[in-house]
């Protein structure tokens, strides 16, 4: 949206940019088949549901096209760019890593491939943040990202591609390539997806991973929300809060949520479907039901909804670590000791990437641990020493 | 003091301070006209006029004006839908069709920063690529307070 307006502000002759605010203007929602936020149409036409990086933004009002792979270097092509740590991920953990790497003289840089927050930005309402009692995922990641830019450079839109670890570290990106002396990977997670028929082809039609983005539209509709953990039921509770009529799906006979939230779901009467599972999503166009399967006695039942929340997880992102050769565990987290370090000298990894609990306070610890590590072993190579004693 | 019932801001007391700090860096006066029509969500009518008077109480370059809708003005910006915004109108085509509410508050400021300012925040590539567009564009983004 701020794309938008800076846009119409930068070519006031050709840009007229228009801020719809959909649930007090019901009838142009339905029109562009609004149904979930944010939803960009041009010229009448839908080319974008969900956040876009700035570079894609401009790419689709030139073309009123989806852009095609790679958008224009930031960096000049060929132009190789000094820094001491590239940090891969612009999450709670990445930031952090940013304002204590830089606060020790090094130089940063954090690249981002999609949009600054990570799974936070997503997030209804935190409550768990020390200092802030309830605040906005969104405006807590906000929060971060302007403390994080007053130090260091972030740039959306750039993903990197390869990580050549050597005394020198070759870092690739669809923009340039940086030259650095530590990596810190902050790649994140992802949501899990149900894998079920329906799924992929509704997504952004009754499908929705993100009930604060999407809730709005389902006021005084029904809607099923699936999962067992802390964020689903922290979004069957928004939901419900909403005026939305859900009903949480479960495959077992018992919740993995904290009991504070287990107590608030019950006290509210939020029906629960036990021992069940999402076999299908249906509908043509949007999404009109879904098929339950009981997990004990494999009956399946039709159940008419008009959306479907999933929240089942997450999955680490994992592609560049990888590559990288950076050791994983059995469910695919990195592996790092307690300072943050790889089995590869000079990269790090923070936050969701590196499995545990999964939590913002976590992730900014993890990512003060791994900057000020970074610092000690540029000062003083810890396998050098190892090296020498061997 | 009189019994009276003092109506309730909507810019909290504290949030005021940050604002008109924020507003310190605005350099050119921003007229912004409300228009609304009795009877067409009557809440959100309500909240848009009040924010936008408070607002101009923060800052003398923040210009309220306000406007039925069925007005010459409303007409001569073709606007039919209440509650409608546009900033800087006789420079700009920014039109807000609907409150500025929740999160969308933080991005409605900054617009009004950036209209101010003369500065937006879109990176020197990107400013240089708009350069070359040729044809009209119309770009309308469905949001929502959440």
């Amino acid at each position: 949206m701020a794309a938008a307006v800076a846009s119409a502000l930068e070519r006031p002759d050709l840009i007229t940019a228009e801020i719809v605010e959909a649930s007090e203007n019901e009838d142009l929602a339905v029109k562009y088949g609004v149904s979930s936020v944010p939803h960009t149409v041009i010229n009448g036409k839908t080319v974008s549901l969900g956040v876009d990086t700035q570079d894609a933004f401009i790419e689709k009002i030139l073309t009123l096209q989806e852009p095609a792979a790679g958008v224009p270097p930031l960096i000049r092509e060929g132009e190789e760019v000094h820094v001491d740590i590239v940090i891969v991920g612009a999450g709670p953990g990445g930031l952090t890593a940013a304002i204590y790497g830089e606060r020790s003289g090094l130089k940063c840089v954090v690249l981002e491939k999609g949009v600054v927050g990570g799974q936070v930005a997503l997030t209804p309402v935190v409550e768990n943040y020390p200092g802030l009692t309830r605040v906005a995922g969104k405006s807590l990641v906000d929060l971060m990202a302007q403390h994080a830019g007053q130090y260091a450079h972030i740039h959306q839109g750039e993903e990197v591609l390869e990580i050549k670890p050597d005394e020198q570290i070759k870092v690739s990106t669809n923009r340039g390539k940086y030259l650095c002396r530590a990596v810190i990977l902050a790649t994140g997670a992802k949501h899990r997806k149900l894998g079920v028929p329906g799924e992929e082809r509704l997504y952004g039609r009754g499908v929705s991973y993100c009930a604060t983005c999407d809730g709005y539209f389902y006021k005084g509709k029904k809607v099923i929300m699936v999962g067992g953990g802390n964020s689903a039921v922290t979004e069957a509770l928004y939901l419900d809060s909403l005026g939305v009529g859900v009903t949480l799906v479960h495959r077992k006979d018992k919740l993995r949520a904290e009991l504070r939230l287990q107590e608030s779901l019950f006290s509210r009467k939020i029906p629960v479907f036990w021992n069940s599972g999402v076999g299908e999503i249906l509908g043509d166009k949007i999404v009109t039901g879904v098929r339950i399967e009981n997990t004990k006695t494999g009956k399946t039942e039709e159940m008419q909804v008009d959306g479907i929340f999933i929240s089942i997880g997450y999955e680490p992102v994992n592609e560049l670590a990888k590559k990288t050769g950076v050791e994983l565990d059995e469910a695919g987290y990195v592996k790092a000791d307690r300072r943050q370090r790889t089995n590869v000298p000079h990269i790090y990894a923070v936050g969701d990437i590196t499995g545990g609990v999964k939590q913002i306070v976590t992730a900014v610890g993890q990512g003060a641990v791994a900057a000020m590590t970074a610092f000690e072993d540029l000062a003083n190579p810890y396998w050098k020493e190892k090296e020498a004693v061997g | 003091m009189f019994g009276g019932k003092k109506k309730a801001k909507v810019i909290q007391q504290d949030k005021e301070e940050i604002l008109k700090k924020k507003f310190d860096i605005l350099k050119k006066e921003v007229p912004i006209y409300v228009f609304t029509r009795k009877g067409e969500n009557d809440p959100f009518n309500r909240f848009t006029m009040a924010l936008i008077k408070e607002l101009g109480k923060l800052t003398p370059k923040i210009i309220p004006e306000f406007h039925e809708i069925g007005d010459e003005v409303s007409k001569k910006y073709d606007v039919s839908r209440s509650p409608t915004i546009l900033i800087d109108p006789a420079a700009y085509h920014i039109r807000y069709t609907g409150s500025p509410a929740g999160e969308e508050m933080r991005s409605f400021l900054d617009t009004i920063v950036m209209t101010s300012v003369g500065k937006t925040r879109l990176s020197s590539s990107d400013r240089e690529r708009l350069t070359t567009l040729k044809e009209s564009r119309h770009i309308q983004v469905f949001v929502t307070p959440t």
